[in-house]
């Protein structure tokens, strides 16, 4: 009924030549022609077809969704990739190959036979601060990021700190700058170094990028105003216990109060089962 | 002494262009338009030097072509003939017009200067007035908070911006206010030429005055070089030793301000001189 992993040969030719391209140059953006799919722009397109294209039958898969293997979007783009190719799924990070992600990177360091796909809904990280795609497209050329330290400027005048939270600007390799996806600041010095190969899909704006392993990734700062991840000190999960990951902040049962669970379920279900 | 700017010819033309026009010394017409193929000569055979230090000033009614030597040499408007010496590059004298991108972008940033009527030509109104001042040291690769905040601030004293306006948006300042944050802005990175198109057309006379004065005094203080478009001629009096004066595109007389003034030898710069209220 359908070929194996959904899109013809062609167009999975298509998009790994896309991606081998943005593996050749560190966070630069390359066009690719999206293709259409049983599921909407802005649900993982970019993603999927990065997935469909590289995915093969002895591949073992892995989606989850801001840390939840077992979230809406993440279930349905599983059983789809399944149906259609066959392949073992998984929500154990360490044993999978092939892992497709939203708005996280899994707490559990990756390494080099793994590759991480994300799930991207707007790659241009100047986007923030120039709407034009013709003067972005130049401001890449010509390495040309003053405007992103203006907005870092800014916010530290207005707010006495730099205020992006989620999709952190990076400088990849010190030549491209690079949106990070939705993923927390917590997750973005895991990109710099990393055993694992990185790929970033969107769907809807048409673009590819990547970080590919052992590369710089350094994010905006200020010299006096330095990059930090967000503060978990004095919490903890209250499943695993755990105080080394990034926690989702939940209003308590008991009515008053917070209580703080860990985001990657993989991770607090290890914690709790040792 | 060498000139610090030395413009050859310069020409730019709005429109097809034909071999007349966009030759050199192309036929006069009755307008800035060309009598055989219709473009417009925005500025034609234009050639001037400026002195460190001078202020230079161009004179001339509306679309005489002032404005689009300015934008010529600021490197925004692309021209269509001839050269733009000028000195103080590391790689020695050379012809802007021909420089990459990023040398094109450390000329605009930080070797020029430029204040606009407009205030929305030369301020972003989606940043602070301090943000604005600041992002030139910032594209100059400068990274360090503080040290940007405290020369940022000490210009604004200087320029005589009220303290507690710093963090206001540009759309909340005066007309007044508008300029000096662009004359801030046209000075932080302490350039070697600064390019003042009409600066004082729409202010009010007492507050023209004040923006005058500071302007005059800091081309004494600091040396730097200014062009001075105007089409005010007690304005250009006031602060510059030369001028040129602009009709249809061309340079019609050029000399000190004083022999042009007192002694002018073209009719158009006799009917401006003789135009100007007592």
């Amino acid at each position: 009924m359908y070929n194996f992993a959904l899109l013809d040969e062609n167009s999975k030719r298509e998009i790994r030549r896309s991606v081998l391209k943005a593996i050749a140059i560190p966070g630069f953006q390359v066009p690719f022609a999206s293709r259409e799919l049983p599921i909407f722009y802005g649900w993982g397109t970019g993603g999927l077809q990065i997935t469909l294209s590289l995915i093969g039958k002895d591949e073992i898969l892995k989606v989850f969704d801001q840390g939840d293997d077992d979230s809406v979007n993440a279930v349905n783009l599983k059983r789809l990739i399944q149906l259609t190719t066959g392949v073992e799924v998984t929500s154990d990070t360490q044993s999978a190959t092939l892992l497709q992600t939203r708005h996280r990177i899994p707490e559990q360091t990756l390494t080099s036979d793994q590759v991480l796909v994300l799930q991207v809904p707007m790659p241009e990280p100047l986007r923030k601060v120039e709407s034009r795609e013709t003067e972005t497209a130049r401001m890449h050329a010509e390495k040309d990021y003053g405007k992103m330290f203006v907005k870092l400027y800014e916010d530290v005048l207005h707010h006495g700190e730099i205020t992006l939270s989620s999709d952190y600007p990076v400088l990849v390799f010190d030549r491209h700058l690079m949106a990070t996806t939705p993923i927390p600041r917590w997750d973005v010095p895991k990109l710099d170094q990393a055993e694992n190969l990185f790929l970033f899909g969107a769907g809807r704006e048409k673009k590819i990028y990547a970080v590919p392993p052992y590369t710089d990734v350094e994010p905006l700062s200020l010299e006096d105003y330095a990059f930090r991840v967000e503060d978990f000190s004095n919490k903890q999960c209250v499943f695993c216990k755990s105080t080394e990951s990034y926690l989702n902040e939940i209003p308590s049962p008991e009515g008053a109060g917070q209580i703080y669970a860990c985001s990657d379920t993989d991770f607090c279900q290890k914690n709790r089962n040792q | 002494m060498n000139p610090l700017l030395s413009v050859h010819n310069l020409k730019k033309i709005y429109g097809e262009g034909c071999d007349d026009c966009m030759g050199p010394s192309p036929r006069p017409g009755p307008d800035n338009l060309c009598p055989i193929c219709g473009s417009i000569i925005a500025c034609t055979d234009v050639t001037f030097d400026v002195y460190p230090g001078e202020v230079l000033g161009i004179v001339g009614e509306s679309g005489s072509g002032k404005s689009t030597v300015l934008g010529c040499i600021n490197l925004t408007t692309p021209v269509n003939g001839g050269e733009i010496l000028y000195s103080r590059l590391q790689s020695g004298i050379r012809n802007i017009l021909e420089v990459d991108a990023q040398t094109r972008r450390t000329l605009q940033n930080i070797h020029f200067g430029i204040v606009y009527q407009n205030p929305h030509l030369g301020l972003n109104f989606s940043i602070s007035g301090e943000g604005n001042v600041a992002e030139r040291m910032l594209v100059a690769d400068s990274r360090n908070f503080a040290a940007i905040q405290e020369k940022v601030h000490n210009l604004f004293e200087r320029v005589e911006l009220s303290s507690a306006r710093f963090k206001d948006y540009p759309i909340n300042y005066s007309g007044g206010m508008q300029q000096r944050v662009q004359i801030a802005k046209a000075l932080i990175n302490a350039p070697s030429l600064i390019l003042l198109d009409e600066p004082t057309g729409g202010l009010d006379v007492s507050v023209q005055a004040k923006i005058l004065d500071l302007i005059r005094s800091i081309s004494r203080e600091l040396n730097v070089a200014m062009i001075m478009v105007s089409h005010d001629i007690q304005v250009i009096r006031l602060l510059c030793k030369r001028i040129i004066v602009m009709k249809h595109g061309r340079i019609i007389e050029s000399g000190l301000t004083d022999r042009v003034i007192d002694d002018p030898q073209q009719a158009y710069t006799q009917t401006l001189v003789h135009s100007t209220i007592q």
